[in-house]
């Protein structure tokens, strides 16, 4: 069975590797290059299993570097099956002192079976030395890492940059000189941005997080979301695959990557903040390497050019660091203006542009029939925020909470319908009319409130007038947010046992008396013996069972069962095992318990005779005479020990 | 000295002066003979007057934990939900546990003075039975053996659902995020709303929200239970 499974297993990682894909891939540091800069030009070999490259001259061009080979191995299980690929990148660096247009000339790679395998020739841009400004280094660099993986992209344009992409004006200060002066805070930052900065409770804000970044990194996490403490915050859903833009700013070129847009609704007046997003990344820093004494003689021919070009190209000097760093956004501050006083009557916190009706689903119903009653409330603004307007209704027609309902919009601006729906049930017949509903709310753009009214409809009840005590049966609800809090004005002290007295008077004597009901039975030596009544008390049963045997004229029972019971007496009489016990020290003891000398050989003779009787023939007259006997003598004795 | 705190909270509520009855209740609260679930409620009812509503919750929840069978505790729970335009219904922590239910029906106090009274009588027939032999009622012992147990337990219980923790209380409107990285959906969490804490990045924490969604948030939203 393992082996079986081995063997597919195998089956399994072969066939993936078989299927796994061949690709040469080329990249180039730029498509326009200055007459005598290095232009780095990488293949990329997927999978081939190739052994070298073969050289054959580069004509027009010149190589000055490499090629420096870098093998990497990715295997992967997805699923259960793996997969496995080998990627050689061949990087060599190449001059050309020819202006116009160039072509690299096609490379050939020798393959392990020693086939050979031909590349694409590239066409180059030569220019003059000075035309172009110089690119910072670190875009020169191919780059496998993608800045934004931690966003679930993982075939982000902006991870790499784009081959043959036009050098933009870029300072030099790309590359740091020394470890020590890196500061990042220019090259990586975060930025929320609202379009407004003043407004009224209830106007929507709308705020958006972007990233900036200059270098490339190893994927963003935040270490602490922002805080939109006072905001009634409504999400603006962003394309699903986040969208990178490059921008520049102070001369500088970021790509920007908007993370987060949403709107936000002050819910109270002041200077509300929004705390900042703090992020933090593995950064790529380009770093010029640190040279160890330029005059030290190169080891060896490669390190000898690497030297040489140190010197001369600065590409060649650079070195990617990964440095972990923190940064954040800052604090974004929003100065909220209370509404203006005069709020009418009506108003229940609408801000913004509204329209409003309201109507009942019947003009003609019976008691104790549901009416449906709609209020409806459409338009852009605070809508999440909006309290139901208040209707008072005949005291004959029972009114339950409404039924909420809300659908939003939220682009281009956050708008929508918000309905309440009222179940209203009359109780008595006759003609009511539904309440005269207003409704006020803050116009944004007329900076003042706006008062809406909703025509009241007729309603014709008939039917039998409701019992009160069937009114609220229905649809009754205990409304908990009109009942008071309960209070105590009670307050003890706790009494309470310490946890250790607990353990030690609870616990540990409840595990002691569980161990010893698990010990097996106590027996001490000496309650081998009985004492005091018990010996006659017992001496009396055996010698009631003599007597039984006797009057069966069991001679042989009879016999034992009165050896049994002098034997017996005397053990526990003596507090002795009866194999300790002997006929002469039968007599020494009872000696020193000051038996009398003659009841001691009556007591001996006794044993003697019912031992005679056990192993010899005697007549049951005998057997009577010796129980006689026996009573009298062990009644003797036992009074004469003291 | 330590009911100091409790009579001068209590006064200062009665007299309208919640701010001062809160800070005395804090201070109860630091006492080690505190009988924390009535200081718990007492407090609850003080940040209710003072219109911390979140505050309120959490600590009517804090008083729930040391003492379940409470149901004017649960009652304002339901109250101060309601003021908040939240859910009234089964939204109380541990809401309908029977085994909660059981396991206060003794104050903890109770249930160690019964194990130490019974333990004690146990060990004192264990020990009698052991060198003389059993009584005519010895049977009895089994049922006291198997009641101290089930008492002794009832403790532990009590003590694990006192010590549990997790659930917080969102202290004021605030926005969630799916994810921390902010992609994805983003909602504003309403304040009084429980919440379970599920994961903790630095000052952020992920919280699972009573309609079963899983949010980022900042951990000073929160009050922890």
């Amino acid at each position: 069975m393992k082996i079986s499974i081995l063997v597919l297993f195998c089956i399994l990682a072969f066939e993936s590797l078989l299927y796994s894909q061949k690709g040469i891939e080329i990249q180039i540091s730029s498509k326009k290059v200055e007459a005598g800069e290095p232009l780095m030009v990488t293949y990329s070999l997927s999978n081939y299993n190739e052994r070298d490259l073969v050289r054959k001259g580069f004509n027009p061009f010149e190589l000055i570097g490499g090629p420096l080979v870098s093998r990497s191995m990715n295997t992967s299980y997805i699923n259960g099956n793996m997969s496995s690929s080998q990627t050689n990148s061949y990087v060599i660096y190449l001059v050309c002192k020819k202006l116009g247009k160039q072509l690299v000339p096609k490379q050939t790679f020798q393959l392990a079976d020693g086939s050979l395998i031909e590349t694409q020739a590239i066409e180059i841009e030569v220019v003059k030395p000075g035309i172009l400004p110089k690119p910072p280094p670190q875009q020169r660099q191919p780059d496998p890492f993608d800045p934004f993986a931690a966003f679930n992209d993982p075939y982000d344009p902006f991870a790499g940059p784009p081959i043959g992409r036009q050098p933009q004006q870029q300072s030099q200060g790309g590359v740091y000189r020394e470890e020590k002066d890196i500061n990042l805070s220019k090259d990586i930052f975060a930025r929320i941005h609202v379009n407004k900065s003043k407004v009224y409770v209830g106007e929507p804000v709308s705020a958006s997080i972007k990233i900036y970044t200059s270098l490339n990194s190893k994927g963003f996490e935040a270490e602490k979301v922002p805080n939109f403490n006072g905001f009634w915050t409504q999400d603006i859903p962003l394309p699903e695959k986040l969208e990178m833009k490059r921008e520049v700013i102070n001369g500088k070129e970021f790509v920007a990557v908007e993370i987060k847009k949403i709107l936000l609704f002050p819910t109270k007046a002041g200077t509300l903040e929004i705390t900042p997003l703090k992020m933090k990344t593995i950064a790529l820093v380009p770093i010029m390497r640190q040279r160890q004494g330029n005059n030290r003689q190169p080891r060896d021919l490669m390190e000898a050019i690497l030297m040489s070009m140190g010197m001369t190209m600065n590409t060649m000097g650079v070195e990617f660091k990964e440095i972990p760093y923190s940064f954040s956004s800052g604090t974004e501050k929003i100065t909220v203006m209370p509404l203006p006083e005069n709020a009418p009557a009506s108003f229940t916190g609408g801000v913004g542009k509204f329209s409003f009706n309201a109507y009942a689903d019947k003009k003609a119903l019976k008691t104790d029939e549901a009416l449906n009653y709609k209020v409806e409330l459409t338009g852009s603004g605070n809508m999440p925020l909006i309290e139901p307007p208040k209707n008072i209704w005949d005291e004959d027609i029972e009114v339950y909470d409404p039924i909420l309902k809300e659908n939003y919009n939220v682009q281009p601006s956050f708008s929508g319908t918000k309905t309440w729906n009222y179940v209203a049930i009359p109780h008595a017949p006759g003609s009511y009319t539904t309440p005269n509903i207003e409704f006020s709310y803050f116009d944004l753009v007329q900076k003042k409130y706006v008062t809406l009214t909703a025509p009241s409809t007729n309603l014709t009840i008939v039917g039998k007038p409701t019992k009160d005590k069937e009114k609220g049966k229905k649809y009754g609800e205990f409304n908990y947010a009109k009942q008071k809090i309960r209070e105590s004005k009670v307050y003890a002290t706790s009494s309470n046992l310490s946890n250790g007295i607990f353990y030690g008077l609870g616990l540990l004597p409840l595990a002691i008396a569980f161990g010893i009901g698990l010990l097996p039975k106590y027996e001490k030596a000496e309650d081998r013996f009985i004492s005091g009544k018990k010996i006659s008390e017992r001496v009396i049963q055996q010698m009631k069972q003599a007597e039984v045997y006797l009057n069966e004229n069991n001679k042989e029972a009879f016999y034992q069962e009165l050896t049994r019971t002098y034997w017996n007496y005397l053990s526990h009489k003596f507090r002795l095992e009866t194999s300790d016990l002997t006929r002469s020290n039968i007599a020494e003891k009872l000696r020193e318990k000051d038996v009398s000398n003659e009841l001691i050989t009556k007591m001996i003779n006794l044993i003697d005779n019912s031992e005679m009787g056990l192993y010899t023939s005697y007549g049951s007259q005998a057997m009577r005479e010796i129980y006689e006997n026996s009573l009298v003598i062990l009644n003797d004795i036992d009074r004469q020990i003291v | 000295m330590q009911a100091q705190f409790a009579s001068k909270a209590l006064k200062a509520y009665e007299s309208g002066d919640y701010a001062n009855s809160i800070l005395f209740w804090d201070q109860e609260l630091k006492s080690d003979k505190c009988n924390k679930e009535q200081a718990y409620f007492l407090l609850g009812n003080a940040h209710f007057k003072n219109k911390n509503y979140a505050y309120a919750i959490a600590n009517y929840e804090k008083s729930l934990r040391e003492n379940y069978n409470q149901e004017d505790v649960k009652f304002n729970i339901k109250v101060v939900r309601a003021k908040l335009g939240l859910d009234t219904e089964n939204k109380i922590l541990f809401t309908n546990d029977i085994l909660r239910k059981i396991c206060f029906f003794f104050s903890e106090f109770t249930l160690k003075l019964f194990v130490v009274f019974l333990s004690m009588i146990l060990v004192a027939y264990s020990i009698f039975r052991y060198f003389k032999g059993d009584i005519k009622l010895g049977f009895l012992r089994h049922y006291l053996f198997a009641l101290t147990f089930i008492l002794a337990i009832l403790f532990f219980l009590q003590q694990y659902f006192k010590s549990q923790s997790g659930p917080a209380v969102i202290s004021i409107e605030s926005t969630g995020f799916e994810n921390i990285n902010l992609k994805g959906e983003s909602k504003t969490l309403r304040e009084g709303e429980i919440v379970q804490i599920l994961d903790e990045v630095g000052e952020t924490i992920q919280v699972e929200t009573e309609a079963n969604k899983i949010y980022w948030i900042q951990k000073s939203n929160v009050i922890y239970i």
